[in-house]
């Protein structure tokens, strides 16, 4: 069985080697490309979301290249991800695909994810299969803390394109990172290599916080590369959404980090007094927390049709009129054109920039 | 002393609902105002207050409130999370009442007592008419009764929900299959379908084509059944029906075709169309999905109603 598993962002990173090592035979997808996302658009509804259009097309790539089994979370809603699995399934037969499919129906359950990782792994001992997702989850907050590291380092370098290379260079170092113990002892080794970057030190740049569904968020060929874009526009992003995050608020593997969404929660009381699914709450709890912050503006991103978003994208608007904050709503899909978003971001970086040297008062 | 005015915008789940909430404010002594029927000037202040990737629905839902707004004390936007365990409404549902809070600047209160059984279980009647009473000053018990008296969201008692929808279509027509006659099922969202300005009238004009149009409300049975058919429970409470509905549908020897009528960038639609597609359509029969948006124009959707009709004839001829 050659099981493969829809990329996002740079979770296959975080459990891909270490379910290798305990006898998964692991295909991970190609890295996404315009083909893609040309093979999803073609056999996906026509008002499906992004991220479920990359997601076939990840899993068609996988299965030509030899993968037979693909391992799908799923959910109870109200977001239409819970869906996405039977939906796929069901084109993937179509096209005549021979696989075998699980969903995991409760991704944020505990004990779904361990009886998962014994379904498809070696390990028998319940015991080892904690260890081994604690494990996996200690890896994608280590890979996190080094894109939190890119996003400081990114707009102030010196040498063009250094902190990219760098933040390759982490991520293969995390990945080696097999074990708890080789984990902690490389996080020292990863700041080290970020702080040997050439920066300039004077540099206060404007800061932007991103956020908004969260596949869009930390995938980059999804969002065309913008935290990249907007680092080379001299840009601190502050990202709001982090998978690490996610995982943290369901299974609590770093306990003296504060429960996102319940805090996200508290915040938007006022504005969005109940969530609305997906990333909706952290979306305008988030807004308001850049906000008190002097975070400079927001940059909210989401895929095309997507319900919970929309939802938070009007909210936000009306946080950006009542507090004179500004927000910049872009939606993703298959058609948005790379000219168009930089265009807009210029356009809104140029504005963060001028309110606050006070050339413009309002927004 | 006056009576409250309490508005209830005439959008989404009022197609459902209305007249058991209309029941439950009288009873608590307050004076009910519904906005009228949907014309092209709600539906404009609709889309000026909203932005673009938004449903035909919740816009024109938000054209009602804009109509409503001044001449009311209290606007009645409740949030229907889930009305029973298994089921989630639209997140868009989910958020309503702050989607119409972010939209306008001067909104007289807004009641949005929140109707969620999937987290309150027994309570959740508890936990609905507990804002209300608050807002209204009345007595928390007063207001149980009343709501226990006239409203009933259970599948199992679709009757009075049924009646409704009948009364809302042509008033002369009939919903279930006549013999000798093309019967077309209709499936969809009630909030879309009997609206007559957001559907085109698209009952009447069937009637017109000789089409007899069958909508049904699947009852709790059928759509058990239908769950079977398809690999996973749809969790979106209407998008359930739709599901279920069709299923039904397409069963019945009687019913010569259907139509899926949904908003063009309705999330759950998306999926359920795929699903009714590919999985429910055992029989081949002729079927159609029609999508609907604001740009939608009445001749668009008579065309292709004729060529639907044209199609059973040749078919069944």
């Amino acid at each position: 069985m050659r099981l493969t598993v829809p990329h996002m962002g740079l979770l296959s990173t975080a459990y891909t080697r270490v379910l290798r090592q305990h006898g998964v035979d692991m295909q991970p997808p190609p890295a996404a490309t315009i083909k893609t996302l040309n093979l999803g658009v073609k056999h996906s509804p026509e008002f499906a979301c992004l991220p479920f259009k990359i997601n076939l097309g990840n899993m068609m790539e996988a299965l030509d290249n030899g993968a037979d089994a693909i391992l799908m979370p799923g959910g109870y809603g109200p977001c239409r991800f819970g869906y996405y699995g039977i939906i796929q399934e069901q084109i993937l037969r179509e096209l005549g695909y021979q696989f075998r499919m699980s969903t995991t129906d409760n991704p944020d359950k505990l004990s779904d994810m361990i009886d998962t990782i014994r379904d498809i792994s070696r390990i028998r001992n319940r015991f080892d299969a904690y260890s081994v997702f604690f494990l996996i989850l200690m890896r994608m907050a280590a890979l996190d803390r080094a894109t939190a590291l890119y996003h400081y380092y990114k707009p102030r370098e010196i040498n063009r394109g250094e902190t990219d290379a760098v933040l390759k260079e982490a991520i293969r170092v995390i990945d080696l990172a097999d074990s708890y113990t080789k984990l902690f002892r490389t996080m020292p080794g990863v700041k080290k290599i970020f702080r040997a970057v050439a920066i300039d030190k004077g540099l206060r740049p404007v800061t932007v916080g991103v956020l908004g569904e969260i596949f869009v968020v930390i995938e980059p060929f999804a969002n065309l590369d913008i935290e990249k874009k907007l680092g080379e526009m001299r840009v601190e992003v502050r990202r709001g959404v982090w998978l690490s995050d996610w995982l943290n608020d369901r299974f609590r593997f770093r306990p003296f980090r504060r429960n996102q969404t319940a805090y996200a929660k508290k915040l938007a009381r006022g504005y969005l007094n109940y969530p609305a699914g997906g990333e909706s709450i952290e979306t305008v709890g988030k807004t308001l927390l850049c906000q008190k912050k002097g975070v400079d503006g927001v940059l909210h991103i989401m895929p095309f049709t997507c319900m919970p978003e929309l939802v938070a994208s009007t909210v936000i608007n009306r946080i950006s009129k009542d507090r004179d904050y500004p927000v910049l709503s872009l939606t993703f899909d298959e058609h948005v054109s790379e000219a168009n978003i930089i265009t807009r971001l210029e356009a809104f970086v140029d504005l963060l920039e001028r309110r606050r040297n006070g050339s413009i008062s309002r927004y | 002393m006056r009576h409250l005015r309490i508005g209830i915008p005439r959008g989404l789940l009022f197609h459902c609902y209305a007249e058991s909430w209309k029941l439950f404010f009288r009873d608590l002594g307050c004076e009910v105002i519904s906005s009228p029927e949907t014309n092209a000037d709600i539906l404009k202040e609709g889309l000026r207050h909203t932005v673009g990737d938004l449903c035909l629905p919740v816009k024109t839902f938000l054209g009602h409130v804009a109509v409503l707004k001044d001449s009311v004390d209290f606007l009645f936007i409740p949030r229907y999370i889930s009305i029973e365990q298994e089921s989630y409404m639209c997140p868009k549902m989910i958020g309503l009442p702050d989607l119409a809070r972010a939209c306008f600047t001067h909104l007289p209160r807004v009641l949005d007592p929140m109707f969620h059984v999937k987290q309150f279980g027994d309570k959740a009647v508890a936990e609905f008419t507990r804002p209300v009473a608050q807002a209204l000053s009345l007595s928390s018990a007063l207001t149980a009764a009343a709501y226990k008296k006239n409203i009933d969201h259970d599948a199992e008692v679709p009757a009075e929900q049924h009646r409704l929808s009948m009364l809302l279509l042509d008033k002369e027509g009939s919903t279930s299959p006549a013999t000798g006659r093309m019967n077309i099922g209709v499936v969809g969202r009630p909030y879309l379908l009997f609206d007559r300005h957001l559907s085109k009238n698209l009952f009447a004009f069937m009637r017109k084509l000789g089409g007899n149009p069958v909508y049904i409300r699947p009852d709790a049975a059928e759509i058990r059944e239908a769950m079977t058919v398809i690999p996973k429970w749809v969790y979106w409470d209407m998008g359930k029906e739709v599901v279920a509905a069709a299923h039904t549908l397409f069963k019945d020897d009687r019913i010569d075709g259907v139509i899926n009528v949904c908003s063009s960038t309705c999330g759950p639609d998306s999926f359920t169309g795929d699903l009714i597609r590919k999985r429910l359509n055992q029989r081949n029969k002729p079927y159609m999905s029609l999508s609907i948006d604001e740009h939608t124009s009445d001749v668009g959707i008579q065309t292709r109603l004729e060529a639907f009709v044209d199609m059973i004839a040749k078919v069944t001829a």
